[in-house]
């Protein structure tokens, strides 16, 4: 097995109000994109219910970053009772979501994932060996740049969210 | 321990799910599929189509289709597609022109599962030194095409299909980021 170390543990984003939660999944591609970051969909569910809209969409991400190391994000977004409103932005009407979000950031580090230094018990001791003594700098540095990105990701959302902050609703409409 | 041959004769990707309750459009999504493969080259087959008994919440139903491309004559990619509608009845809607149309109103999972199926033809497993052959060809001089060639693009693919699905569905998560991609330098 490969040694999988988790570095971010749930970070929250909790949210209640008024967002556009298209371009909140635009910025969390967005970012995985520019990363050259692979994802793999775990759940994308969404329900209509008469109070709102229930979405529960979880992502994990992974990167390589050389042939022994690779990073896995996982990102778990809730969305709760969520409709669709008006509001006014510069004099203009615009459409908008209002609900509550909770956004969970983990981030992992995953050792070996081609599973090369897993066959006897003295590779695996080697291995150990490698990473907190002999690479301890480049796995140290490996899991700044993880906790990095990941903060960079929950900053961008956390700012796209307080930029609709000003906002007032106009009118509800139904959720669907 | 690792694999002997990481590229087996049917290398599967990830799965992808959606969920979904509400109001769709069944006749419209059932197009779009079917079209979606149509448009890039797939053999479209439905293996399957299940009308269960109706309960009093509505009609089960579930669909198996595959589809499959040959890529070369060593690559097939495959799609298999399970779909599943729970307490789903009609309900007449009516559009922004005024005109009415039957939409269905009730649950629906789908499930996508795309594989990478390799020596389709069984041309390489006729002795077992072919077969000794392949796995050396597949480990060693396919490693690169797989990783970073038809690995990659069958889940995009299968991503492009799904935010497609998420969109007839009109779902919010319906972004896909590579929509746009150039297709000009592709290797594959």
């Amino acid at each position: 097995m490969s040694e999988l170390r988790i570095i971010v543990d749930h970070m929250k984003l909790d949210y209640n109000g008024i967002m556009n939660v298209k371009e909140l999944f635009k910025i969390i591609n967005k970012w995985s994109q520019e990363r050259h970051i692979q994802k793999k969909e775990d759940k994308c569910h969404e329900q209509n219910l008469p109070e709102g809209k229930f979405i529960e969409y979880e992502i994990s991400h992974w990167k390589k970053i050389s042939d022994y190391t690779r990073y896995v994000y996982k990102i778990r977004a809730l969305f709760q009772e969520l409709k669709k409103v008006e509001v006014a932005k510069e004099k203009k009407k615009i459409k908008a979501d209002q609900g509550h979000v909770l956004i969970y950031f983990d981030g992992f580090i995953e050792h070996d994932y081609e599973h090369r230094w897993d066959e006897r018990p003295l590779f695996i001791f080697f291995r150990t060996l490698y990473d907190k003594f002999i690479f301890k700098a480049y796995t140290e540095r490996f899991e700044h740049r993880l906790v990095h990105e990941i903060h960079d990701l929950y900053n961008e959302i956390e700012k796209f969210l307080n930029t609709y902050r000003y906002y007032k609703v106009i009118s509800k409409a139904p959720h669907f | 321990m690792p694999e002997e041959n990481p590229w087996p004769d049917i290398v599967p990707e990830p799965r992808s799910y959606v969920r979904y309750k509400g109001i769709w459009d069944m006749q419209d999504l059932y197009e779009s599929i079917a079209d979606w493969f149509r448009r890039r080259k797939y053999k479209f087959h439905e293996r399957v189509y299940k009308h269960k008994h109706p309960s009093p919440y509505g009609v089960e139903r579930q669909y198996i289709w595959e589809s499959e491309r040959k890529e070369n004559d060593f690559i097939q990619f495959h799609y298999d597609m399970y779909i599943h509608t729970y307490d789903a009845h009609d309900i007449e809607v009516v559009m922004p022109d005024g005109n009415k149309k039957i939409f269905t109103k009730g649950r629906i999972w789908i499930e996508i599962r795309p594989q990478v199926r390799t020596d389709w033809e069984k041309r390489w497993t006729e002795r077992s030194f072919y077969a000794k052959l392949k796995a050396f060809y597949a480990k060693y001089m396919l490693r690169r095409d797989f990783t970073q060639g038809w690995m990659p693009k069958i889940r995009y693919e299968m991503y492009e299909l799904q935010s497609m699905l998420k969109a007839r569905l009109k779902m919010e998560a319906d972004e896909y980021e590579h929509l746009h991609r150039g297709g000009v330098h592709r290797r594959f």
